[in-house]
Parts: C-alpha cells; structure tokens; sequence
C-alpha cells in the first residue's frame, strides 16, 4: 500500500526532521490521500497535547534515598551471611564450589528423573513437573493465572502442537517458557518483549517478529 | 563529576571496587526512573522497578560482554522489567476523572486554564497508557528519550522500520484518543 511509504514521514514532518525532497513527496502524496491527510492532524494533536504534559512530582529526596535502597536490596539477595562474617576471600572461594554443587545437583535430577532405555516415555512431563514443583506455589498460580488470559500462548502454541501433546496440562509449558523468558532478559528479553506485546496486541506483531517467539517455543526441550 | 567511562567503572565493579557500581547508579538512575516511569504510571511502581533493574544489574554484571555499550543493556533490562511489572499486574490503569474532581473538591475552584491542562494530562497519560506494549515501549523511548532509532534498534532489537512503523502507529492513536476524549 502506497501510504505505507508515508507512515515515519508524516511524523518526520511534524518532529520537523523531515528532509526537503521527502516533504515534497508528501505533500504531493497529501494532496491526493484524504487517510493520510487525517493521520498527520492525529499525529499533529498528539504533539500539541504532548508538549503540555508536565511530569509527575517525584517525592522529594527519592534520587538521594535511591541508591542506599538498591545497595541494602542487593546486600540482602547476597545472602543470609553477611561479609563480616564470611570474609569477601571464602566467598570468592564459595561461588565456583556453588556452582559446582548446583550443577552436579542438577545432573542428579536428572539422571534420577531420566527413563531407562525402552521405557515409554511420559517423563518429559514429570521433568516438568518436578521443575514446577521446586517453584513456590503462590508464584505458580501467579503465573498460571496470568499465563492464562494470554492469547498468544495460545497462538504460539498453534504451530508447537506436538509440544503441547506431550503435556497433560498446557500452563505447565507455560510456566516453562516463563521461565526460560524471565530467567534471563539478556538472552531472551527480546522474545519476552514481543511475547509480552504480543499479548496485549497481537495485530502489532509483525511476522518476522513472530519468528523469535517460534524458535524460543521450540527450542525448549520437553 | 568522574569522568571514567561506564566500562571502566564495570571492569573496576568486577575487580572489587564496590563503589565503582554506587557511580554507576548515580549516572543512570534518573533517566532510569523516569523511563520506568513513563512505562508504568505510578511512582511506587516504577521506584519498585527501578530498585530491581539496579539489583539485577549488581548481580548480573559480571555476565556483561561489552558487546553493546552499558548504557543500551540497561536500558533493555529496564524495558523487560517494566514490562514484566505491567504484565504482573494485568490491570489497565485508567486515569479516571474521579481521581482529578475528588483531589479538587474540599480545594477552591481551579482556574479553566488550569483544568483543561489537567484534563488534557489525563487524557494523555490515558492514552499512552493504553498503546499496546510494544508501542508504548518505542513511544517512551523515541519521545521521552529523544532516542535515535538505530540506538532503540539496539535496545528493543527490533528493525529501524518496524520502529517507525510502532513509532506512527503510536503517536496517531494517541492524537486519535485525545481527539475523541476532547469531543
């Protein structure tokens, strides 16, 4: 559709950062296109609104308290010892063998929850269910409730059938990809982003946006 | 005023200098706030958001490669949050009218200039309140953050076009939502 070409242009013009040349374009185009035409006077009142808006009051002395809070917060998810009593050196010692200990508990639950060979297998869902069963249950129902009105798990789900066979109960893959998402915003916060868009609007998502959200679905191993 | 660069005072963070992350707060935390801020529209909220995206930053530094600059994985960190808080909460916030009239009734009478540019926050903030999530996000960081769109292609990881796209499709409906509630 030609108007298409027109969209970030109409706001360049009333951002005044519109370049010579593509304002004659679209002045040229405006002339013929009453949609665009009533476009740019929407995007106009928004502009004139905008610039009225004043900012909400921030309490007075918040940017002073803020940053004692953070440091007492992330002292406090340190850990239940305090480095007067674990010196900073036996903690530097303690984090590998941590991970290690975590990692090896890990492999344990594992090979515990894994099949023997021949066994047919339904223990894909108890991996799941064991993993969901180390999660406090409140936060489960939190999650499920909210897992629940979303539109695109459903929709996502769609071209993932299979996956969603194997369960005996969908908001358990939910819970899942919750977790994968929200564990780690560094490798997949773009995936949460568009999931969490896509929510509330799925017409917004783009097709090349879709994709990500796909790949994560099916890269989690069940 | 220090002039070391955010990577020099994460590598000094990682070395041991605690008080290098304290400067790194101090730097950020304002335009932080008000980025969170603008997202969810309420202080104690955003102050709860702005609080963890700093905790997890003290946690999760020691994972940052420098493979983008700092300043673009706070900003995505405090994106998800945000977003993460709004989906948490799952309630769309309404700036209902009763909230002006009632803080104004035991008040004297507010000048008519004063009241239509309190009706028209209110509108405002409705209707940024109401774009659909990925819009708000572009919105908040194009209007608000003056934000190039090759640095929000950055953050969001999301192509220069379909920012535009979000950005147009943002600005009109809020134009649009503002026309209707100004009828």
């Amino acid at each position: 559709m030609e108007c298409d070409k027109f969209r970030s242009l109409l706001v360049d013009r009333q951002e005044g950062v519109i370049s010579p040349a593509d304002a004659e374009l679209l002045e040229r185009h405006l002339a013929t296109c009453a949609q665009c035409t009533e476009d740019i006077a929407s995007i106009g009142i928004a502009f004139d609104a905008l610039r009225n808006v004043e900012d909400d009051a921030v309490p007075t002395h918040y940017f002073t308290n803020l940053l004692p809070n953070i440091r007492r917060r992330a002292e406090e998810r340190r850990g239940p010892w305090p480095e007067i009593i674990l010196p900073a050196w036996v903690q530097k010692f303690l984090a590998p063998v941590s991970a290690v200990a975590v990692v090896a508990s890990m492999v344990s639950v594992y090979i515990l929850c894994t099949p023997p060979a021949g066994f047919p297998s339904l223990q894909p869902n108890l991996r799941l269910e064991q993993l969901v069963e180390q999660v406090p249950r409140d936060d489960i129902d939190q999650i499920t409730e909210s897992i629940a009105s979303s539109s695109v798990l459903a929709r996502t789900m769609e071209p993932s059938q299979r996956m969603v066979e194997t369960l005996s109960n969908p908001s358990l893959l939910s819970l899942h990809i919750e977790k994968e998402l929200v564990d780690d915003e560094l490798a997949h916060g773009h995936s949460l982003s568009i999931f969490l868009a896509a929510d509330n609007s799925f017409e917004d998502i783009a097709d090349e946006d879709v994709g990500p959200v796909i790949e994560q679905l099916n890269k989690i191993s069940l | 005023m220090d002039h070391r660069t955010d990577l020099e005072l994460i590598e000094e963070f990682k070395n041991g200098n605690d008080k290098a992350f304290n400067l790194l707060v101090l730097r950020y935390q304002e335009k932080i706030y008000w980025v969170v801020r603008r997202m969810l529209p309420d202080h104690d909220e955003a102050d709860d958001v702005v609080q963890d995206i700093f905790v997890k930053v003290y946690r999760s530094i020691g994972s940052f490669k420098g493979d983008s600059s700092f300043y673009t994985w706070l900003y995505r960190i405090a994106m998800n949050l945000s977003l993460n808080e709004i989906r948490r909460k799952k309630t769309r916030r309404t700036f209902s009218l009763d909230d002006t009239t009632m803080q104004h009734e035991a008040d004297d009478p507010l000048p008519l200039e004063q009241m239509e540019r309190e009706e028209q926050t209110r509108l405002i903030k409705s209707a940024i309140d109401r774009l659909p999530e990925k819009q708000k996000k572009v919105f908040v960081l194009r209007y608000y953050e003056e934000l190039p769109y090759e640095e929000i292609s950055k953050i969001l990881k999301t192509s220069v076009g379909g920012l535009k796209a979000n950005y147009f499709h943002a600005v009109k409906k809020i134009g649009e939502y503002v026309k209707n509630g100004m009828r």
